[in-house]
């Protein structure tokens, strides 16, 4: 019963905003008619809320292992820890969907709640928008992927989760990721109403703002965890694959890191207008694109899911109607946005500019990256892969030069800098972290790509470090004391700017440092052999077999020597019992920043006891994930600041 | 200079027709393929409850069609309608898949009975040997007991209508 009424819910919103639709076109002057503008927001607000409710029952039934539904019959199981039965809710494709919708329902309501900040014909443009892309969504679960269909008669037993999901770095991953996903769908919506209005200020750049920001933090750790988790579960000893899908989450967040800088420059100095706008449409098409290669099975990837033409079909024009729709708009509208300002080169928006077409060129190769199988597939017929070689190269050539622009522009100013001035503040720094690179080459050695990663890191830390030193040094030249009262001028965006950018130095160098050290080795052995990988000696010592809770696992004992220290590793792989899919769980020691990370395979052939065992060493690799969450960090300082300020000036 | 604002519109125009002719391409995927496809069916120790009367013997020197379900599986109730309207024109078999004899005629009974003889693999290890990837699964047999076809999944009307009529052929 309480399913019907979940699916009657989206039904029914599916409708509302067919309705606002209908209602808020004045069809005599093919204008919008302002005077719906209540009905209209509360209408958003019931469909906001029903979408919500019914996500809710679903999670509900879930919880309650009601068979009856389709949905948690294919993907759930009852004996499945309560944290898994909730995170079943979305671990498929329609669950999924449903998330995808309430969040966008959750940020609607935010919007709707700040909704008297924005002049009246701007937002009212924004909740159109919003229900144009809700209808597109709603109907797409509706129509294709229903996750309210009845199963007859009820099933006794669900079938249970996909194993390798079952995992707290999984539970939490989509919720994340859909969280950056759907919060492009404001800035994309306030574009849409400034191409409408024809016109953009640095007002509107500055309401645009945290929502970037929001969802750029959230895409961050999204992305983040999906790397973590797929470095310990399943079993590959990487931390990115270049798998069509993690291609596809990128590119939206290197679209949205592009954003971030280029509607800077618009609030700051109201240029770059027309770019900012692009921006914001593209990187929400991306995320439409994402879902389009993900939900129809083009690409094969470890996310597959179930696939189906029709989706792919009704995906695709959604897609096609969202993004051709908008670049039209974009297209015919564009000579009234963009009054053309200069930007000089030597300045911080001239940074800013060259940072943002560092980002969208490495989009542009990763996305080509990621499409050309199925070019070449139609050309030959043939299935190809474009793998982790291709992106290295075209990847690394640009993101060195980035970052050696991205530390120059951290110290300049806005509108123009003196030649001389940038000179004479960084040029010290290029021989300090040239220095710093060859006593790191002295002592360890090393090849020059890893040379030149440790180098930019460097190079990142010293120039955020100088510029925030001379944010407190008095100006002129006479007395060159440190004043710290000036750090109480320092404004919190600011320091999250620098806490970003720390961040992006701490991941280059994660990446440097365990690309260049890391070793692997691969054999097969029984119990009993031991293996020799960098300084640690390990010996496969025994088997242990056990029943868990809805697994059985086989764990090989592992017992690790390093510098007569010695500390025994576990490495499990699971049948579960309710679909009978096996996983590996890599056992990880870790250290600090390093990983000691050994996977064990199956016994193969039965019965003889020979087993393929893989062990890495992974240094520092830590510094990678760290980095990331750094970077988030470092945008939710930003994100406080702007808040704090917007409640100070509303006490005055 | 003007067009240039037109460039993105552009180019996402052609990336999406590209986009749609590769999905219709996707649709014209061959189906998954069965190693027993052109082979003869294999000989199986199921019976049915009545006469106790083995597979292989009923099925010889007829064309037959041969349906592995369950009444605990729920896309067996999806193409049971599809089942059920060709019961008249084609012999449809059975093999019930771990499964009672009560649960059994109780989905019948509630769905209508398109077999004309229901063959019952209590434990699940006779299909083994038919290559099961799971229920339901539909195999196509010429009047030699020739395997023409093994269709997995729900099967629907188009599939079944496309597969059906070439177990008549000589």
């Amino acid at each position: 019963m309480l399913s019907e009424i979940a699916h009657i819910f989206l039904i029914i919103s599916f409708l509302l905003f067919a309705l606002q639709l209908a209602i808020s076109i004045d069809y005599r002057n093919f204008n919008l008619r302002y005077s719906v503008f209540d009905p209209i927001k509360k209408l958003s607000f019931f469909s906001f809320l029903m979408i919500i409710t019914s996500f809710l029952i679903l999670i509900f039934n879930y919880i309650n292992s009601d068979f009856s539904i389709l949905n948690v019959y294919n993907n759930s199981h009852t004996n499945k820890p309560l944290i898994y039965k909730i995170s079943g809710a979305w671990g498929n494709h329609e669950g999924s969907l449903l998330m995808w919708l309430s969040i966008l329902s959750i940020y609607g309501l935010v919007f709707i709640s700040l909704i008297n900040k924005v002049h009246k014909s701007f937002s009212f443009k924004v909740l159109l928008t919003l229900g144009i892309v809700n209808i597109g969504f709603i109907g797409f679960t509706i129509f294709t992927s229903n996750p309210f269909l009845r199963a007859f008669p009820i099933p006794e037993e669900g079938l249970g989760l996909n194993p390798v999901l079952q995992d707290p770095g999984l539970a939490f991953h989509p919720p994340l990721l859909y969280l950056g996903y759907v919060g492009l769908t404001i800035p994309f919506s306030f574009s849409i109403a400034a191409l409408l209005e024809g016109k953009v200020t640095s007002r509107w750049a500055q309401l645009v703002r945290p929502w970037i920001l929001a969802s750029w933090i959230f895409l961050t750790l999204g992305i983040t965890l999906g790397s973590w988790w797929a470095y310990y579960e399943l079993g590959w000893g990487g931390w990115w694959f270049w798998d069509p899908v993690e291609n596809v989450s990128l590119l939206p967040w290197l679209l949205t890191t592009a954003l971030l800088h280029s509607v800077r420059v618009t609030e700051k100095r109201d240029r770059l207008k027309s770019w900012t706008l692009l921006l914001a449409i593209l990187s929400f098409s991306l995320t439409l694109l994402g879902t389009f290669i993900v939900r129809s099975g083009l690409l094969t990837s470890v996310h597959a899911f179930a696939s189906d033409p029709a989706r792919g079909i009704f995906i695709l024009s959604f897609l096609i109607l969202i993004t051709a729709g908008s670049l039209l708009l974009y297209a015919i509208k564009l000579d009234k946005i963009e009054n053309k300002k200069n930007v000089y080169l030597f300045s911080r928006e001239g940074g800013l500019l060259l940072n943002n077409i560092f980002l969208c060129a490495s989009a542009s190769t990763i996305l080509l990256g990621t499409l050309w199988p199925l070019v070449i597939e139609i050309v030959t017929g043939n299935d190809i892969s474009v793998g982790a070689p291709y992106f290295k190269i075209v990847f690394l050539p640009l993101i060195f030069p980035a970052i050696f622009l991205c530390g120059i522009s951290i110290n300049m100013n806005w509108k123009k800098t003196n030649l001389e001035t940038i000179h004479n503040r960084i040029w010290k720094l290029v021989f300090i972290s040239l220095f710093l690179t060859s006593i790191f080459y002295l002592m360890f050695g090393g090849p020059l790509l890893i040379l030149l990663g440790i180098c930019s890191s460097l190079w990142l830390f010293l120039t955020v470090i100088n510029d925030f030193l001379n944010k407190f040094m008095n100006k002129t030249v006479a007395s060159k004391k440190i004043n710290l009262q000036r750090i109480k001028k320092i404004r919190l965006s600011t320091f999250g700017m620098y806490v970003a950018h720390i961040g992006v130095g701490i991941f280059v160098l994660g990446v440097s440092l365990s690309e260049g050290m890391k070793t692997y080795y691969e054999g097969v052995n029984k119990v009993g052999n031991s293996i020799q990988v960098s300084n640690f000696n390990i010996q496969f010592s025994k088997i242990e077999r056990l029943k868990k809770e809805n697994w059985l696992s086989e764990t090989g004992v592992f017992i690790v020597e390093k510098n007569d220290r010695d500390f025994k590793m576990r490495a499990e792989r699971r049948v579960y019992l309710d679909t009978g899919m096996p996983t590996t769980e890599a056992s990880i020691k870790r250290d600090i920043f390093s990983h000691l990370y050994i996977v064990m395979g199956q016994e193969q052939p039965a019965g003889s006891g020979k087993r393929v065992i893989r062990v890495y060493h992974n240094s520092n690799i830590v510094l990678i994930w760290l980095g990331a969450v750094v970077m988030a960090l470092g945008g939710l300082f930003s994100l406080v600041d702007g808040r704090l300020n917007f409640f100070r000036k509303s006490k005055v | 200079m003007k067009l240039i604002k037109y460039i993105p519109l552009a180019l996402f125009i052609i990336m999406a027709v590209f986009f749609y002719s590769k999905i219709k391409h996707q649709n014209k995927l061959e189906p998954l393929s069965s190693a027993l496809i052109d082979k003869e069916f294999p000989k199986l120790d199921i019976y049915n409850l009545s006469k106790n009367q083995s597979i292989n013997n009923y099925i010889k020197g007829k064309p037959v069609i041969i349906n592995i379900f369950a009444s605990w599986c729920a896309p067996c109730r999806i193409e049971h309608e599809v089942l059920e309207n060709y019961s008249e024109k084609y012999d449809i078999i059975g093999i019930a898949y771990k499964d009672s004899e009560e649960n059994i005629e109780k989905f019948l009974e509630e769905l209508g009975d398109p077999f004309d003889n229901i063959f019952f693999d209590f434990l699940g290890k006779e299909s083994i040997n038919l290559g099961l990837y799971g229920v339901p699964e539909t195999f196509f047999l010429n009047k030699n007991g020739k395997i023409l076809y093994k269709h997995v999944g729900p099967i629907n009307k188009e599939d079944f209508e496309k597969l059906a009529p070439m177990i008549l052929k000589q």
